[in-house]
């Protein structure tokens, strides 16, 4: 590949690092108190006919390669409710160096409500990201929060051979760590593609947690609405109830998660969801 | 060999045998499911799979968890949170646990050190590093044991006699020796892997209708 040339005569990249950090915060009383947007991050609030104000995160660049940087943080103070949300799906790209870096930062005060609810994230063949989400509880708060991955885009024959992606969520309740997630593939998936312990057969995922006080008293009642379209599963304890969803490629696992989510909170989904 | 040396593998081989008293018979890490479902009938696909969980499941998750916690005991409390935290079901949870906890009281009782309830891998750690046991023997043994355990479950489970359960046992020694190897300098970030079929496993048996095991 040709590389660019400066005036000087020194090769720079051909990719322009990117960096963007959005920061918003939700006051006791439920309105907005603090919006920060710097780089490549967004944070849109759109009007909504919900008890819940909606915060939408937009990574301008629409993507995420080695060397790129975004922070996400969403606050909602005691008392008060907010779901947030992406305005598409996250897309890592193939990097040509470095590692790509996401941080979500999620806080709820004591009887607050947070709902993280984004798009999807696609893998793409070569990509390398590493991710982590830090959710910091206080008193009952309640959080329920999903993460769907895309292995790879199915439909256009795209099969991933080779990538760097760990997802680390660590749940927080009163400082003590509750549930930690840690998802982990670093180069040549072909073992770890095809295991039947691992992901053989498996395109897409999901995670969805409930942290909050009646968590344990929704898994009977939840269990019963699971959909038999995909593959899934889900447990309870220590305050944390836990569903975990597999389906060959995306569709399936959408309309799934539309059906659950839609269920475990009680009212519609932010609008992107069923675009 | 010098007599310290044969002083440790004589304890590995203590805490580590069927008979130390933690209740390792009655989990299966989900297999019983796995056997009911028909999805593992034969030597094959019990050893593809514990490939899978040893190479990108918990056995590579404890031995990061437990070399951390050898390398610094002092850690252990905060190891060992992070060790229940990544449990992926209740049952899992209960699985560490309720090993982790046996072993320490045990262990304690018979002598001395922590007795405080911890993740199993963890509170192995504890006492290896107490005694000054090598943590290549202790991670590379823990791994063994593991193997053994679940191979022990498939043969009470299925059709798969005792010699076919040894030659999975004896194909996968390399790989827990390559899983221990790879896990003794790592630090807490490199947990984690990718065996969410083995997870997804967990959760239906807690909706099996017969159970033979308690996970």
């Amino acid at each position: 590949m040709q590389q660019l040339r400066t005036l000087s005569g020194t090769p720079t990249a051909p990719h322009q690092r990117a960096q963007g950090h959005a920061r918003v915060v939700f006051g006791s009383h439920g309105r907005l108190t603090r919006l920060r947007q710097q780089g490549s991050a967004k944070a849109m609030l759109p009007r909504v006919h919900n008890t819940m104000p909606e915060v939408v995160f937009v990574n301008t660049c629409g993507g995420v390669t080695g060397g790129d940087h975004f922070r996400w943080e969403l606050s909602v103070e005691q008392g008060a409710a907010v779901t947030g949300t992406t305005q598409a799906a996250e897309r890592l790209y193939q990097a040509s160096s470095g590692r790509g870096r996401i941080e979500t930062v999620l806080r709820a005060g004591n009887g607050a409500r947070l709902h993280w609810l984004p798009m999807e994230t696609i893998l793409f063949q070569e990509c390398s990201v590493d991710r982590q989400i830090d959710v910091e509880l206080e008193g009952d708060a309640e959080f329920l929060g999903v993460e769907a991955l895309i292995l790879g885009r199915a439909a256009m024959g795209e099969v991933l051979r080779n990538a760097h992606f760990t997802d680390n969520w660590r749940i927080r309740r009163n400082g003590r760590l509750v549930q930690a997630e840690a998802f982990r593939l670093s180069g040549d998936l072909a073992d770890v593609l095809g295991g039947s312990a691992t992901l053989g057969g498996v395109g897409a995922l999901a995670t969805i947690v409930l942290s909050a006080r009646d968590a344990a008293d929704r898994l009977e009642p939840l269990r019963a609405r699971l959909p038999d379209s995909v593959t899934c599963g889900a447990s309870a304890w220590n305050g944390q109830l836990v569903v975990r969803l597999h389906a060959p490629d995306h569709r399936p696992l959408k309309v799934a998660l539309i059906e659950i989510l839609t269920w475990l909170r009680g009212a519609s989904l932010p609008r992107v969801w069923n675009m | 060999m010098n007599t310290e040396d044969l002083r440790h593998a004589q304890l590995l081989h203590q805490w580590l045998s069927p008979g130390y008293p933690t209740g390792a018979f009655a989990w299966s890490h989900g297999l019983d499911r796995l056997i009911d479902d028909g999805e593992i009938a034969d030597a094959a696909g019990l050893e593809c799979w514990l490939r899978g969980v040893l190479g990108y499941g918990s056995g590579w998750t404890d031995a990061v968890l437990l070399a951390n916690a050898y390398r610094a005991p002092e850690r252990a409390d905060e190891v060992a949170e992070l060790a229940a935290a990544l449990a992926p079901s209740r049952e899992r949870f209960a699985e560490t646990l309720d090993q982790g906890t046996g072993f320490a009281r045990v262990t304690s009782a018979v002598a001395g050190g922590s007795e405080t309830p911890r993740a199993y891998p963890v509170a192995l750690a504890v006492a290896a590093a107490r005694e000054g046991v090598g943590l290549d023997l202790t991670l590379t043994l823990y791994l063994q044991a593991f193997v053994a355990n679940l191979v022990s479950a498939a043969v009470r489970a299925v059709p798969l006699g005792q010699t076919d359960g040894q030659r999975v046992i004896t194909a996968l020694s390399g790989t827990c020796i390559t899983v221990a190897q790879a896990a003794r300098d790592t630090d807490l970030t490199q947990v984690g892997g990718a065996a969410i079929r083995a997870d997804m496993a967990s959760l239906h048996h807690e909706t099996q209708y017969s159970r033979m095991f308690r996970s």
